[in-house]
Order: structure tokens, then sequence, then C-alpha cells
């Protein structure tokens, strides 16, 4: 299993290599501009800094999902599949690769974003104010603090690894019964939104307090969402050890 | 012993492979010929377990293929496969990682025999030498069952030198190699066993020594009595 | 080595080590590879050494000791009488060439004479 991981991991090295260069870059930017007061780099920065943040964790998750469509339909298949590994174990790298990077750049973007936070605030030297004028704004909706927004980064991730593993069901389900046959692209994707909305849908119906979101409400969330991943990853792995031929 | 038990794939439109039974033994190199696209590789697959039969299936000393035969079923494709960041030594370190039955040593001695550097990556290898590095890596392995799809195919006269002496250097009492290919006299010297391939079916498997003396047949002809079309004349 | 498809491979295989008996390419009491070796050297199966040297054995061309390994035999004898019997089926193969020409037997010793 930790072969297969450190294999995943190796695969997936490339896109992490440029997501954090481009955030090193970004980052330097951003403190000369903060240092030597200029506003247009440290607007420009920051700006991209978020978006960087937002993006990469989303292009995480879809390269795994086109990893494991290489992983299946192309000649590269026999590396996985001809070795003594179960599909539990093989699929079960992949998701906790994914799941791990999502994880780990999540929470270093949550962590980055915090820190240049701190740093614009102390620099003007208003810390505290500034706290304030958030907690201000968000009173209406939320309880902001550290942990909030921590368990809030875990819930937003969590829910996005169900939307990786949802989408690894869907291509499993499609290089399976649908190989071959047109619209085969299609139709994994009309799976994944079902099962994405259904999931949605019973979420909503659950009798929690859904009016003020603090901590408690991002962790059931992210509890929730866990659920339907382990299901998912199940279904995946049995179709793939008795149905999937590569 | 690896048994095939009626075995049947069927495609959209195609059976590549039609109730197949047979059991080859160890101790024996075996030629599994017929044209392309007949099912040698569609077969070759369903032992190796990445492809699932529509009917029928495999033992391997009597239990059916599944996850733990791959212990001792080594299958070499005809397309390379390996990942396109590997080197020629990082393939060898992924068998290791995975193959309890795999020698680095072993490994390392056949890439120096053959000349190939380690430390080049796997795809800028030319043809020839991919067709080295996928028998060396493959048979490096102590398996009981080698499945060589097409290793011959398309490589020069001293690579294939190379490659059939990898294959005969490793062909023990208490294992078999298989070796499909379109191409019949060059395995004509070093296989036992012919099995025929014709339309996705069986169509007769022979000792070729036997065949030599009892009827004076050589495998190319016995290929065109089966192939050939019948009563063409040219 | 160039094989004749249709003969035995192991028939076409003794006669080439015979053949290096008789003309000193093998010595006399020489070890012989062994049957993986012998396999890799001529480009045959593994079973066919073994039979190879069976029949090599059963013609007196060479003996086995126990554990060490197959050699070449040292009865001298035994190489003249290979000799003997490659000459002759060298002539047999050419008076057979001869008389499909049409040729007498005496019209080939004749032409042999000129020969040069």
């Amino acid at each position: 299993m930790l072969n297969l991981l450190k294999y995943e991991f190796r695969k997936t090295l490339g896109v992490k290599a440029i997501i954090l260069v481009l955030t090193a870059v970004l980052e330097i930017v951003f403190l000369i501009g903060l240092y030597g007061e200029f506003d247009a780099p440290l607007g420009i920065g920051a700006g991209l800094l978020f978006t960087t943040a937002s993006v990469g964790v989303i292009v995480i998750g879809i390269y795994s999902i086109i990893l494991l469509r290489n992983d299946l339909n192309t000649k590269q298949s026999y590396m996985l599949f001809m070795t003594p590994n179960n599909s539990y174990k093989i699929l079960g790298a992949k998701v906790i690769e994914c799941g791990l990077s999502i994880f780990i750049i999540g929470m270093f973007f949550t962590a980055l974003g915090f820190l240049d936070l701190m740093l614009v605030s102390q620099k003007f030297g208003e810390i505290e104010e500034f706290f304030e004028v958030i907690k201000l704004m968000f009173s209406e909706i939320a309880d902001f603090s550290a942990s909030t927004l921590f368990s809030t980064a875990l819930s937003v991730m969590t829910s996005w690894l169900f939307s990786v593993v949802t989408a690894f069901f869907a291509v499993v389900l499609s290089a399976t019964f649908l190989n071959g046959k047109k619209f085969n692209g299609l139709i994994s994707l009309v799976i994944f939104i079902a099962i994405s909305l259904l999931v949605g849908y019973i979420f909503n119906k659950l009798p929690f307090d859904n009016d003020i979101y603090d901590m408690k409400m991002a962790l059931i969330t992210a509890g929730f969402y866990i659920i339907p991943t382990v299901l998912m990853y199940f279904v995946t792995a049995w179709i793939m050890d008795n149905k999937l031929s590569v | 012993m690896l048994e095939s038990i009626e075995i049947t794939k069927k495609f959209i439109g195609k059976t590549a492979v039609d109730n197949i039974s047979m059991k080859l033994e160890a101790g024996h190199i075996y030629a599994l010929l017929g044209p392309n696209g007949s099912g040698k590789t569609t077969w070759m697959k369903m032992v190796t377990g990445l492809i699932k039969p529509t009917s029928g299936y495999v033992m391997y000393n009597g239990t059916p293929i599944g996850i733990p035969s791959r212990k001792d079923i080594a299958y070499m494709a005809t397309e390379p496969y390996f990942y396109d960041w590997m080197t020629i030594e990082g393939v060898g370190k992924y068998y290791q990682d995975f193959f309890d039955d795999f020698s680095m040593d072993k490994y390392h001695m056949m890439l120096n025999r053959m000349e190939l550097d380690r430390s080049t990556k796997t795809k800028t290898l030319s043809s020839g030498m991919m067709a080295k590095l996928k028998v060396a890596v493959t048979m490096a392995r102590e398996a009981k069952v080698y499945l060589l799809d097409e290793p011959l195919n398309g490589i020069d006269l001293i690579a294939r030198d190379d490659v059939m002496k990898t294959m005969i250097e490793n062909a023990r009492e208490d294992n078999m190699l298989i070796i499909s290919s379109h191409l019949v006299e060059e395995l004509e010297s070093f296989v036992d066993s012919a099995i025929f391939i014709k339309d996705a079916r069986l169509a007769g498997i022979f000792n070729i020594e036997e065949l030599r003396q009892s009827e004076g047949l050589s495998l190319a002809d016995k290929y065109r009595e089966i192939f050939g079309h019948a009563g063409g004349e040219y | 080595m160039q094989y004749d498809s249709k003969i035995p491979i192991y028939l076409q295989v003794v006669n080439a080590i015979k053949a290096d008996i008789v003309t000193g390419n093998l010595k006399c009491g020489e070890k012989l590879p062994s049957g993986r070796d012998l396999a890799v050297k001529y480009t045959i199966n593994p079973n066919t050494s073994a039979r190879v040297y069976q029949e090599l054995e059963a013609q007196g061309a060479c003996f086995t000791k126990r554990g060490m390994g197959t050699y070449v035999t040292e009865d001298t004898s035994m190489i003249e009488k290979f000799k003997k019997e490659m000459a002759q089926n060298a002539l047999d193969d050419f008076l057979m060439s001869i008389s499909k020409l049409g040729m007498s037997k005496e019209e080939a010793i004749d032409l042999l004479r000129e020969h040069t």
C-alpha cells in the first residue's frame, strides 16, 4: 500500500510543483508590494494568491481524476493492474493521496492566507481593529474565529474530496461498462452530476439549524460528506476488481 | 499448471476469444501462433486478469486466477507501458517494489549484457531497446508463468538474438514460457510446443520436434496448413 | 546456427557437435557446456539440449561424470569412426546429386580427378 501511495505521489509531483512555484512567486510579489509600499503588486499579488489557492485545490482534484482515467484507459493501466494488489488498495492509494494532498495544500493556503492577513494588519498597525471589522461584517451569518476558519476549510475540503471520489466512480463506471461506446464521457458526467445533486439534496433535508454557520456546523458538514465518500469508494473498488477490463 | 476452461471474450460486435480450452504444463516453451487479431493478446490478458472473460475461466494450480496468482504470472505487453517519467533503473525499482520474485541483480546483469544504460529515460528508447528492456524486466522475475506478447516484433537482428537468449536462459523445469507471435520462423528452433489460434478459436496444439520427426513438417509448414487459403494455388 | 526446420533440431545439433569433435574444435576429454548454456549457444529449447546429450552419449561421442557435467569422449577410435561416417554422408550427398544429373559413378570419379 505504501508503495502504491509512493507512486501515486510521484505521478502528481509535477502539478504540485507548478502550484507551489507559482505560489512562491506570487507571495514574493505580494511581500515586495507590502513592504516596498507599491500598491499595484500588493493588490495583484494578493488577488492572484487568493485565486491560486482556490484553483490549486481544485486543480489537484481534477488532476487526480485525469490520472485515474489514464490509469484505466491507456497502456499504463498494466503497470497497476498486473501487480498483485487488489483494487481496494489501488483505488485507496489514489483516494488517500488525493485527500492528503487536498488537505495539506488546503491547510497550507489557509495558513498562508491567515499569515498574510496578519502581516497586512500589522503593517498598517491596526490588527485588533481589523479583526473587529471582519467579525462585525460576518456576525450576522457566521461566528468568525480561527477555529471556524479552519473547520470551514476542512468541510470545504471534505466535500471536495467527495466530489473527486464521485468522479472516480463515474470514470470507473464509464471505463467498465461504456468502454468504446458513444457518449461515454457525457454519460459519466451526467452520473457525476446526478450523484452530487442527490447527496446535496439529502444534506439539505437533514434537520440541522443552518441559520448560524459556526464550527459545529462546519464539522457536521465534514462528517456528513465522509459517509457517501467511503461508500462510493467501496462500490468503485468492487466494480474494478470484478468487472473492469483494462 | 495453467488451465484455460471454455474461456470466451466478446467485445461489442466481435468475439475475440471463442471457447478456448487447454492445459499447459511447466517445463515447456509454448509458441502462441496466429495472425494479427486472432485473439492471442486477449487470451493472455485474461490469464493475467487484466481482462475479465465473458464466460469460462482460467485455473492456475487448481485455483481460479485472481490477485494472488499475479505473484506467479508475469505478463509482458507488446506496447510500451511504462510511465513516461521513468528511467530504466526506475522501471526495475518499480518491479522490485511490487514483485517479491524480482531480482535487481539479475536485472542489472541483463541490462549490462544488452548494453542498456540504466539512467536512460524510457520515453527516449528506440523500439529495439524498448523490446530488450521489457523482456529484461519481465524475465528478472522468478515467475512460474511468463506470458510474452510479441517479444520479437519490429526489432533488429541483434536485439532479437539478445531477447531470444534471455528467454531461453530463464526457461526451467518448474516454469513455462508462452510466447506469442505472428511470425513463425524466429521461434522455430527453441519453442517445443505450438498453440494455434485461428479466428478466436483453438486450432490445435502440437509438439514441434514430433511434427518434424513423424511428418517431416516444419512449424512454418504446419502454420501454412492451418492458416493458408484452402485449396488456393499460386 | 542455421537450421533446416523440417529436420528434428536435436539431430542437427548432434551432428554439429560431432563435426566440432572431428575437426578438433572440441578436444578429446573437453568439458561440454551445461544443458542451459548449450540451449543458449544454439538457440534451442533446454529440453532439446538434454536430448542432444542423451543422443551423443548413446553414440559414444561423449560421457557424463556424475555431478560434474558432460565431456567429449577420450576414445580416438570413436573420432575416426565419426570422421568416416561423415565422409560417407558427404559422398552419399555428392553421388545423389551426380546421379540426378544422369552421370555414372565412373564419370563422377573422372571429374573428381580433373577437379583442382
